[in-house]
């Protein structure tokens, strides 16, 4: 597995493909806390709902870079399909470890610098510990969902980013949707739980726990079905 | 009793309603050396992936034997973003060697197919010949129960072309069972104790007595000031290439006399001929 890891980093640190998505995020953040002071809650909120579509991108890129000949020639080498399937998504998983930690790390570097004025409020190590299970939780579900629109899986590009970026639009926007239209409710559920689990900290200037839960629950559940029907659909496909 | 290693049985293949592969049976025993013909689209490529369990069939069965080992050396590797050394050492841990055996096994595969100046270039920029060589190279590593050879010299140099050869039959001596798709005959004759050929879907066993190496000679000559090559001339020569005045001829043994007489009667000299096997 150690080997599987490294080789996949080389292999996706070389492409150099990550270095947009990281770029955009830091903008974001940079931009983002740009004018005090702001809401704990919300900012690291909005941050956890960016961080969701960038690691879409990061999960989609991640996979167009699989090439199927070496990707066949490591599979002859695991001789365990499996394996080499969580290997990759757990590549993924580190990114967006890291991509949170950034998500977090910038913030609170910001406030240290700001003389503790970045936030209306004091900033808790609960607020840091939840903040980075959000974004964490965000930057999960969203590398799994764009890992799944892989080119075996989906062999039209077209269809596949067209696909992705309705996905990933609709998690966000489901909500407003459903209050202009109720009735859409009966389908929207089948969209990433993105809305209902950053609208549970909504108007809120403490991380309630209890009211996220179930929609965190949720996004697990959601991110955990993308992983494992992936790594099924694309061992049962073959080449 | 001879072990089997894979036993194919009734095995068919469908891409969409396409009929790629029609009711093949094929036993490959550790003693096996099996050469696979045919045109290309013939469906050799996907059946060395079926063997190797990297392609679905559509109807039949297959029996591996347990913990099987297959190596591949793939038709085009691709042009990837690491360098040699950096994906060779990969492939070495990631198939279970030592950090220790990887370099030393590293180090003397770069060094018998002369890629030591290369280890370092990224795989995208090296030429295809050499690219080829990181695919033989990844499955050369360990000693497999299978080697899966698909079009394995194509862009090689002949030099590398020996050294594969040799490094292959040393690999069945040590018991190592091959199956190699190729449309070099020379090859077949050197790496094949049994050979088939893929047609109409089917697999045809081929006489290997039938199959002949086919011998050139290579011909250089000093071009006079107007040099013309009729079409009757042209049809005996195998490649031609022109270097200022000087013309390299490659000429299918059969016809060397007569292509030699025609080109001193036109006024050419010539300055080196040798024999080479296709």
């Amino acid at each position: 597995m150690k080997h599987l890891l490294i080789y996949h980093f080389k292999t996706y640190l070389k492409s150099y493909k990550l270095l947009l998505p990281f770029l955009i995020y830091l903008s974001y953040l940079f931009a983002a806390y740009g004018i005090m002071p702001f809401s704990i809650v919300s900012s690291f909120s909005e941050s956890a709902g960016v961080l969701f579509c960038i690691m879409a991108y990061v999960g989609f890129s991640y996979s167009e870079l699989e090439n199927p000949i070496t990707e066949q020639l490591i599979l002859l080498r695991v001789n365990n399909d499996t394996l080499y399937y969580l290997s990759r998504l757990t590549v993924l998983l580190i990114i967006g470890f890291v991509m949170s930690f950034l998500g977090l790390l910038y913030p609170l570097v910001d406030n240290v610098v700001s003389d503790y004025h970045l936030f209306t409020r004091n900033l808790q190590v609960h607020d840091v510990a939840i903040g980075f299970i959000l974004h964490f939780l965000m930057a999960f579900t969203g590398a799994m969902i764009g890992s799944f629109f892989h080119p075996r899986i989906f062999t039209s590009r077209k269809i596949a980013v067209l696909l992705l970026f309705f996905v990933t639009i609709m998690g966000i926007a489901k909500g407003s949707l459903t209050d202009l239209f109720p009735q859409t409710n009966l389908i929207t559920w089948i969209f990433p739980p993105v809305f209902e689990i950053l609208s549970a900290f909504r108007g809120m200037e403490f991380f309630n726990i209890p009211a996220v839960l179930l929609p965190a629950f949720g996004g697990i559940v959601y991110g955990f079905i993308f992983m494992t029907a992936q790594i099924y659909i694309l061992k049962d496909l073959k080449f | 009793m001879t072990p089997v290693l894979i036993s194919l049985n009734s095995v068919s293949k469908y891409f969409g309603k396409k009929l790629i592969l029609n009711d093949i049976d094929l036993k490959i025993t550790p003693q096996s050396a099996i050469a696979l013909l045919g045109p290309n689209g013939s469906g050799k490529s996907t059946l060395l992936k079926i063997i190797a369990g990297l392609s679905k069939i559509s109807s039949g069965t297959i029996d591996h034997a347990s913990q099987l080992k297959i190596a591949y050396i793939p038709e085009n590797f691709p042009k990837i973003d690491l360098n040699p050394q950096e994906f060779i050492k990969s492939m070495a841990l990631i198939g279970g060697l030592s950090p220790k055996q990887t370099n030393s096994r590293m180090a003397e595969l770069f060094q018998a197919f002369q890629l030591e100046d290369m280890v370092d270039v990224p795989i995208k920029h090296l030429s295809k010949g050499t690219i080829q060589k990181v695919a033989v190279i990844q499955a050369l590593l360990t000693t497999p129960d299978l080697l899966l050879l698909d079009e394995p010299l194509s862009g090689q140099d002949s030099q590398s072309q020996q050294l594969f050869i040799r490094m292959v039959q040393k690999l069945q001596q040590q018991g190592v069972a091959t199956l190699m798709s190729c449309h070099e005959p020379f090859l077949v004759k050197q790496l094949a104790h049994s050979a088939y050929e893929l047609s109409d879907h089917q697999l045809i066993p081929v006489d290997l007595s039938g199959i002949k190496a086919i011998e050139y000679d290579v011909m250089i000559f000093d071009a006079p000031a107007k040099p013309a090559l009729n079409s009757e001339l042209r049809s005996l020569i195998k490649k031609a290439t022109w270097d200022h005045n000087l013309l390299k001829l490659i000429v299918c043994r059969e016809n060397s006399n007569a292509v030699l007489i025609a080109l001193l009667n036109d006024g050419f000299k010539l300055r080196t001929m040798e024999g080479m096997k296709q």
